[in-house]
């Protein structure tokens, strides 16, 4: 008897709402996008792919306020293609930051963003108690964001993550989602007014949340195929890929616990060709795979 | 009993922090100078860690360091914040004088002008390879030259290219930032901005003398 494909069974959102998907921006419909992302965020398969997905368009969100060119390709090359030691580069540490757990060192962070490490510990601090304070989950997420953007124009991408991690917090999430930096307009920044923050911030979340959902509903879907697919596969580390192709955006054919590096680039290879993982680099060398 | 010179980073245990036994105005000048003295000494910024070591718990690094910057502005070197912290350099018009005296330019040699082209392409471009420094600057960029950068801490290996050979990257690094007192790479003068006030052409840039002006913005075509 073969051991089924995946360690866990994928955890499904229930379906939205019509109202939640569509109406009118209110507090209670970004609510209820919270609450049904809560399922995804709270871990199981395949949310580690999913919560990378959202870095990463948090980091590309980041990267173009901060004037930066980088597009998701060359920018997960650059994340990938590291070896120990390697340092990811400016645009790299960025994404780092994004991918990086709830807790996180003060100092690091602040290599990480290039920014001043006292504010950083700060407002790392301020987090903390917005964190742990009650009401709702976003109004002080938005409140610490329109503090740390008041900052200067450096500070911008960083506000954004700190909104996702309060919100985390506050929701009891084990790992943040980003969500605020996904949709929010660059002109939000330019305003002076904290009601005219919150008022752009606010869409922003629902958007942000709704595209979350979204994309972990595909993920899902995604992930279904990919697990019932590979039951015919063959290789000695099927489960170990599947786990991973789950849990990481991008996966490199590397050797295995029990196959070489050449094993794994054929079963990628064979996963894609039935059209079940995707090639996402371009090229026909250094590939990355991903579901 | 006044405590012997000890590093910044031993444990202050034996150091009395508070001066609890002097005047408000009397502790807040000894502070100021603890904190001179050892910006004066160190080769390296001190971070407000470091420095918060040596005074009171309720004291604020920072107003005591712009109480010192105050003390010293008609003095001809400066507390200059680098990526790390705060470190006591000579001001800029002195750095020529202080050159001038050592016949040698410097024990750590001034970067060529090449060497300051291949770090301008490195900053703005980072990752990039060997190679692609070569393209872009125009000129073959040895092995050597690299692992000279390299060596005086002002590059570092970054992520694999997917180029053939997989060749490393290289991307700036802190040492990097402090040799041009950079905060962050965000000080980096805006190239599109240069452009379009006409300073790429000429061969001075105020406060980067990197060689910027003479390198190629982007192919051209294709």
């Amino acid at each position: 008897m073969r051991a089924p494909v995946l360690h866990t069974p994928l955890k499904p959102i229930a379906p939205l709402p019509a109202w939640a998907r569509q109406g009118p921006i209110s507090e209670l419909r970004l609510g209820a996008l919270l609450a049904h992302v809560q399922p995804a965020a709270c871990g199981g398969a395949p949310s580690g792919v999913w919560r990378q997905r959202l870095a990463m368009r948090a980091a590309l969100a980041h990267l173009r306020l901060e004037g930066r060119s980088e597009d998701e390709p060359t920018l997960r090359d650059h994340w990938y293609l590291r070896r120990e030691g390697d340092d990811p580069g400016p645009a790299g540490n960025i994404l780092k930051a994004w991918r990086s757990e709830l807790t996180i060192d003060p100092e690091r962070l602040a290599q990480l963003l290039a920014l001043p490490r006292e504010g950083v510990a700060d407002l790392l601090d301020r987090a903390d108690e917005a964190g742990s304070t009650r009401g709702t989950p976003y109004d002080p997420a938005i409140a610490l964001a329109f503090q740390a953007q008041a900052k200067g124009r450096d500070w911008r991408g960083f506000s954004m993550w700190l909104a996702d991690r309060v919100m985390a917090r506050r929701l009891g999430w084990p790992g943040a989602v980003s969500i605020l930096a996904l949709n929010l307009p660059r002109n939000a920044f330019r305003v002076s007014a904290y009601e005219d923050f919150y008022a752009a911030a606010l869409p922003a979340l629902i958007h942000g949340t709704l595209e979350a959902v979204v994309l972990y509903d595909d993920l899902v879907r995604r992930g279904e195929k990919l697990a019932l697919g590979a039951q015919k596969m063959r290789s000695k580390d099927t489960r170990a890929t599947i786990y991973k192709l789950l849990s990481e955006d991008a996966v490199m054919a590397e050797a295995g616990a029990q196959t070489s590096d050449r094993a794994a680039r054929r079963m990628l290879t064979g996963l894609a060709d039935l059209g079940l993982i995707r090639e996402l680099s371009g090229r026909a060398s250094f590939r990355l795979w991903g579901i | 009993m006044a405590g012997s010179t000890k590093s910044a980073n031993a444990a202050p245990a034996l150091l009395d922090r508070e001066l609890e036994d002097l005047p408000q105005a009397l502790r807040w000048r000894e502070w100021m100078r603890r904190i001179e003295a050892v910006l004066f000494s160190a080769s390296a910024p001190m971070t407000r860690e470091t420095l918060a070591q040596l005074v009171g718990r309720e004291a604020i690094v920072d107003l005591l360091i712009e109480d010192i910057a105050a003390d010293i502005s008609d003095r001809p070197y400066e507390i200059r914040r680098t990526g790390g912290g705060w470190q006591m350099v000579t001001r800029k018009p002195y750095a020529d004088i202080i050159a001038a005296l050592h016949a040698r330019p410097e024990t750590k040699r001034a970067l060529t002008q090449g060497e300051s082209l291949i770090l301008a392409a490195v900053a703005y471009m980072q990752p990039i390879t060997r190679a692609a420094i070569s393209q872009m600057t125009g000129r073959e960029i040895s092995r050597e030259t690299m692992a000279r950068l390299h060596q005086a801490g002002l590059i570092a290996r970054g992520p694999r290219s997917p180029d053939p050979g997989a060749p490393y990257t290289y991307v700036t690094t802190q040492a990097f930032l402090e040799h041009y007192g950079f905060e962050s790479l965000r000080d980096l003068p805006d190239l599109e901005a240069l452009m379009d006030a006409g300073l790429l052409v000429s061969p001075d840039l105020p406060g980067v003398d990197l060689g910027v002006a003479a390198m190629p913005i982007a192919p051209e075509k294709g």
